[in-house]
């Protein structure tokens, strides 16, 4: 009994989270990437582009009162998105982790796997391998976009809540992770 | 080889044991009924047996392998009493995720056996009665074409039409491919139909392990005067006396009746139920057959 037909016994038992969990994130990574794209699009027509650094006072004033006028911008999104950059990891794990956990704990399920040919060590490997490596991609496809989009967000939002440092590399695997407890 | 070996098994749960100095040869190629009152321990021994649970004491082995190890689960089919399924799958799902999880997987035995059931493998399994629930665990543990079957009240909750129909099928899965079957249940009667050996579990002990021919060839219900039981201890073995009036009820463990005694076979519940009631009496694994009171 190998680890591979362990996980594709998880797929068949998981399948709509292994699906459901990558296109969500995808779809709002892809929603971050061109909201980024239209926001670092209005600081190049407005020569802010190099007002795109880490460190939100680099730069002096100009930057700074730079960073309130592109608040009224035509295409001031990037607060309702911030709420939305930390909901969705949280949200992943409620409704994709608690589930995946639970149904192999509903009723003893989890007996079932064990008393197929397969053992409690092979089951936890095989079941919570699969969830680990989606939190690991989900995080992967996500965090890049929202670090991308993230420098626009925390230049304009100064050293309000932007300015802690846990970007969603850390924030979506552990939301995963934390969501089933 | 036997199908079932246990040498002083104990398994505790903090400070209660659930099974405590437990000594069982069970042959193999026999159906095997395992009975006793509730808490007696059955469920445990059966998940030590099966590899759910680790023993507390003692050493265990089911068809000459360690419970639980690779040679034990390539084997050994277990159906535990809680019936695990993966209720959020449909039948199909759960179908395919045991053929992933097994070496050896008949599936034209599932399916033969569902389509006779009338169960649509389209159908949800948390949608499904309690009773086809338990059937399609009771297949699933056969499709993987077990040596060794374990199975914890497989009746319990199915009407009395499908628990002969259960029956059966399993008799006929015995015949065929020459298992050896564990079961437990309360339905004593039924097991009389199908049990070759029986093992009975009392407070966690063993109480009686013998073949179900050799305890009624050596058991007999005696009817007779209340007043004369107390001489009756000199001249058979009792298990139990019942007395109901002027008239008593013993069963005892001998071959022929007393003078002014009527004696008439045992029926497998009768045997069963005068152990239940007497805690102390005990019939020790074959060849021993003796009584300690």
């Amino acid at each position: 009994m190998s680890v591979l037909r362990m996980t594709r016994a998880a797929w068949y038992k998981h399948r709509f989270s292994v699906v459901g969990v990558p296109a969500v994130f995808l779809l709002a990574a892809l929603a971050l990437f061109a909201d980024s794209v239209v926001q670092r699009h209005w600081l190049s027509v407005h020569h802010l582009s190099g007002c795109l650094v880490a460190n939100a006072t680099t730069g002096g004033s100009w930057c700074h009162s730079a960073a309130w006028a592109s608040l009224s911008s035509p295409t001031q999104t990037p607060n309702v998105i911030a709420v939305a950059v930390l909901a969705l990891p949280v949200l992943a794990g409620l409704f994709a982790g608690v589930p995946w956990v639970a149904r192999e704990f509903e009723s003893g399920a989890f007996r079932f796997t064990w008393t197929q040919g397969t053992g409690p060590r092979l089951w936890l490997l095989g079941t919570f391998g699969p969830l680990v490596l989606l939190a690991a991609v989900s995080a992967a496809i996500y965090g890049a976009a929202a670090y991308w989009w993230y420098q626009v967000a925390q230049w304009q939002a100064g050293t309000s809540i932007w300015s802690w440092r846990w970007s969603s590399f850390e924030l979506t695997p552990l939301s995963i992770a934390a969501g089933p407890c | 080889m036997n199908a079932i070996e246990t040498r002083g098994l104990g398994k505790r749960y903090r400070r209660t044991w659930a099974v405590r100095g437990c000594d069982l040869t069970v042959p193999a190629g026999q159906v095997t009924a395992l009975v006793g009152p509730n808490g007696a321990g059955k469920t445990t021994l059966l998940r030590i047996l099966a590899g759910l649970a680790t023993p507390t004491a003692g050493t265990a082995t089911v068809l000459g392998a360690a419970p639980g190890s690779r040679q034990a689960r390539a084997t050994v089919s277990a159906m535990d009493q809680t019936v695990p399924l993966y209720r959020h799958l449909r039948v199909a799902g759960q179908l395919a995720a045991a053929r992933a999880l097994n070496d050896q997987w008949d599936a034209d035995l599932a399916i033969q056996r569902l389509s006779a059931l009338g169960m649509a493998t389209s159908a949800r399994v948390g949608k499904l009665s309690a009773g086809q629930q338990a059937q399609l665990a009771l297949t699933m543990a056969l499709a993987r074409r077990p040596r060794l079957l374990l199975l914890d009240e497989p009746l319990a909750s199915l009407d009395p039409l499908a628990r002969q129909d259960v029956l059966g099928w399993l008799m006929t899965r015995v015949a065929e491919d020459g298992l050896s079957v564990v079961f437990s249940s309360h339905v004593i009667a039924e097991l009389e139909r199908v049990a070759s050996y029986l093992v009975v579990l009392s407070a966690g002990r063993i109480q009686v392990a013998a073949t179900v021919d050799s305890l009624l060839d050596t058991h007999l219900a005696l009817t007779g005067p209340a007043d004369g039981v107390d001489d009756l201890y000199d001249q058979v073995e009792i298990v139990t006396a019942q007395r109901a009036g002027r008239q008593a009820l013993v069963l005892a463990r001998t071959g022929a009746a007393p003078p002014g005694w009527a004696a008439r076979p045992v029926t497998m519940e009768e045997l069963v139920l005068g152990y239940l009631r007497e805690p102390a009496a005990r019939v020790v694994p074959e060849p021993g057959l003796e009584i300690a009171r």
